[in-house]
């Protein structure tokens, strides 16, 4: 049992996931910004997703592989200020790459092999879900340069949080596997077993002989790092796993992202990672909930029925002092059946909204058994585009 | 639209492909189209939404004209090396198929050739009409669509590289194949489409055969209801209404006026959809799809591709 007080006065990590469109890059940030305006903590906001999206949420235009500190400057027009400090980061996996071979290479002259070799860029992007490896290994750097007390890391849609999750295990798994060995087994092809003959003819005819010989020159060199990054890759793990390490799961509430939400919430518990909070965004307003729309409904449904009544309306409007410019625009011959197809209009979003917030309820009950605790963010009247919109989301997750 | 041969539907994660694709597939049938929709990656998403059991890499009739399958590479190379290599399947030592994979992941559009070329070939093959691709998200159709191409430059032997140039010629062809770029009207689905459509016009010499956004809220007011809407709004007619009846209409007011709110924001988007899409391209298709996504699944299909079917008539 967590509550987002609670997760934010935790120092360590918190590790958003959810499925793709809910809000979650929105969420982190929002979380950030409540980290670091409640509290006196160094924040971190890291986003792996390769759209530059948190970037726009915090109001800056684009942000690269280094950490960029949120000047309190632009907290200028809002109430709330930073106790904190914040930064934020993206994830530039290519240069995280280029970094961590340059820190893993014995020395210079297989640094440069390994840089310079024409499949470096293909196998790095591909290999053991690369991407998703660079992501926790940043997360890893960021955490141990103690520079930070806690760091938010938006993760990509949800299957693929679950490969981020894996890939330090797979990338120990990787230097183990026979696939290595067998790769790297500084031979030439040709003259391996018997049995793999006719494969490797068939890989030639299809790729041709020079790939393969590349790829196998490509981890043969590779290999020479494994002391470094298998023993990387566990502390990595070591530090998914730490119990200072928190989960969190972001949903809207329709079927498809709740239906993600619970696989993920099962792959979690599977990789024995507790979801500590679960998130509901884009809910209908809790002032709008309930009966009362649909009471509301009613009085508008006879309203619009009682002419006499839309007469009466329509003097009040013609006589009511509007200085809004909008008033000449009305029709006064036709005002009566403006008036109402308005409230007919109102009327049935009334009854809309209600319809949408009961679904919404039975949906609510869902993400209430995959998860101990749970808060919802409203639906908004607008896309969060600065600093204000995000205080305002953080502050509406906090409502417990 | 419907009228090529294969049809890539694409787009940020979240926004409805799967949906799209398979209402896509409805409205082609409806149409009178022998059609085969087929998934990436056995995400399952597209038999939940065809209500049929589990699709396998062999195409199956699901109902009359509309047929599926999911893709995957392993069978995708069995096939190739069956058909065009005439070489009987030894990937399935133990083992070895794993390599396989692995070496055909590590090379520039070894497996996405695979896969590009089973649709390629199905497109050839003429059993259907139209094969409608449940595609790869934003980040790697491109390398996909362009993946003939990649290789060709990639391996310039070999047997592969004469097979892509059928494949590129089908997949070039703009009368045969397009990309369908699906969005939903928010700001980071917008401009993640917008960046796809360019790098497809940029990248790839692959048509885009429209831009689909999908679900988009309904329109609430005219204008002079809106004008209307405001005054009602005011203190002085809000409290008439109160004394008249007794009861308070606020909250009903304000469930519309958030409505009101998230429709002005959805057509704030479309609106730099639609002018990013004239710099880049001013004939492109832009269909708007209305928002069911409060109806099951069985509904949302027949309720789109009904939709579809009218736009595109």
């Amino acid at each position: 049992m967590t509550t987002v007080a609670e997760l934010i006065q935790r120092d360590g990590l918190i590790v958003v996931c959810g499925s793709g469109g809910v809000g979650k890059t929105s969420i982190s940030a929002a979380l950030g910004v409540l980290a670091a305006t409640q509290t006196e903590k160094r924040v971190l906001v890291l986003t792996v997703d390769p759209a530059k999206r948190l970037a726009n949420a915090l109001g800056l235009r684009e942000f690269g592989n280094v950490e960029v500190q949120i000047t309190s400057e632009l907290f200028k027009t809002s109430k709330t200020k930073l106790r904190g400090s914040l930064s934020a980061a993206m994830i530039d996996t290519k240069a995280s790459w280029d970094d961590l071979i340059s820190r893993h290479a014995p020395d210079e002259a297989t640094r440069n092999s390994v840089l310079q070799n024409s499949l470096y860029k293909n196998l790095t992007e591909r290999f053991v879900h690369s991407h998703d490896y660079i992501a926790v290994e940043r997360l890893y750097q960021a955490h141990s340069s103690g520079a930070y007390d806690l760091i938010i890391v938006d993760t990509p849609p949800s299957r693929n949080a679950l490969t981020i999750l894996d890939a330090p295990k797979r990338m120990q798994d990787f230097f183990s596997s026979r696939l290595l060995k067998l790769l790297t087994a500084n031979s030439q092809w040709q003259i391996l077993t018997l049995a793999a003959k006719p494969f490797y003819e068939i890989a030639d005819r299809l790729l041709g002989k020079g790939l393969l010989r590349d790829v196998a020159e490509f981890f043969t060199l590779f290999r020479t790092m494994e002391t470094g990054f298998v023993e990387r890759a566990k502390k990595v793990e070591a530090l998914l796993h730490d119990s200072k390490t928190s989960f969190a799961i972001v949903t809207t509430l329709e079927d498809a992202p709740l239906s993600e939400a619970e696989f993920l919430s099962v792959a979690l518990k599977e990789r024995k990672f507790t979801t500590h909070l679960a998130i509901a965004n884009r809910v209908i307003p809790k002032e709008l909930q309930g009966e009362v729309l649909i009471k509301q409904a009613d009085v508008l449904n006879n309203v619009r029925q009682n002419t006499e009544l839309i007469s009466e309306l329509a003097d009040v409007f013609v006589n009511t002092d509007t200085s809004s410019d909008t008033s000449s625009e009305i029709d006064e011959a036709n005002l009566s059946k403006l008036l109402t197809q308005t409230l007919e209009t109102i009327q049935n979003y009334a009854q809309v909204t209600t319809k949408i917030s009961e679904m919404q309820s039975a949906l609510l009950g869902r993400v209430a058994e995959f998860a101990d605790n749970f808060t919802v963010a409203p639906m908004l009247e607008t896309d969060i585009a600065d600093i204000n919109g995000l205080i305002t989301l953080g502050e509406n997750l906090n409502i417990v | 639209m419907l009228d090529r041969q294969l049809l890539f539907i694409t787009g940020k994660g979240g926004v409805g492909k799967s949906t799209v694709a398979a209402s896509l597939g409805k409205a082609a049938v409806a149409q009178g189209k022998r059609v085969l929709l087929c998934e990436m990656d056995a995400k399952g998403a597209l038999s939940t939404l065809l209500q049929t059991s589990e699709l396998s890499f062999t195409p199956r009739e699901v109902s009359p004209n509309l047929s599926a399958m999911t893709m995957n590479t392993q069978d995708a190379l069995r096939e190739y090396v069956s058909i065009f290599l005439k070489t009987p399947f030894v990937a399935a030592i133990p083992g070895l198929a794993g390599i396989f994979d692995f070496v055909a992941d590590a090379a520039p559009g070894v497996k996405e050739v695979l896969v590009v070329g089973k649709l390629c070939y199905e497109v050839r093959k003429g059993n259907y009409d139209i094969v409608i691709v449940d595609a790869e998200s934003t980040g790697h159709i491109v390398a996909q669509v362009a993946a003939p191409t990649t290789l060709r430059n990639f391996v310039p032997l070999g047997p592969l590289n004469e097979q892509t140039l059928w494949m590129t010629a089908i997949l070039e062809d703009s009368q045969k194949t397009g990309v369908v770029v699906v969005t939903t009207c928010q700001e980071m689905a917008v401009n993640e489409a917008l960046e796809l459509v360019e790098a497809l016009q940029t990248k790839t010499k692959v048509d885009t055969a429209a831009v689909i956004v999908n679900r988009v809220p309904s329109e609430i007011f005219t204008k002079s209801q809106e004008t209307v809407f405001n005054q009602l709004n005011q203190a002085a007619i809000k409290s008439f209404i109160a004394k008249k009846t007794g009861a308070s209409i606020d909250l009903s007011l304000q469930a519309t006026g958030l409505a009101r709110a998230r429709r002005n924001l959805a057509t704030h988007h479309i609106a730099s959809l639609r002018s990013g899409l004239a710099k880049l391209d001013p004939i492109k298709e832009l269909l708007l799809l209305p928002d069911f996504s409060y109806q099951s699944t069985d509904l949302l299909v027949s309720k789109l591709s009904s939709e579809l079917e009218a736009e595109l008539s």
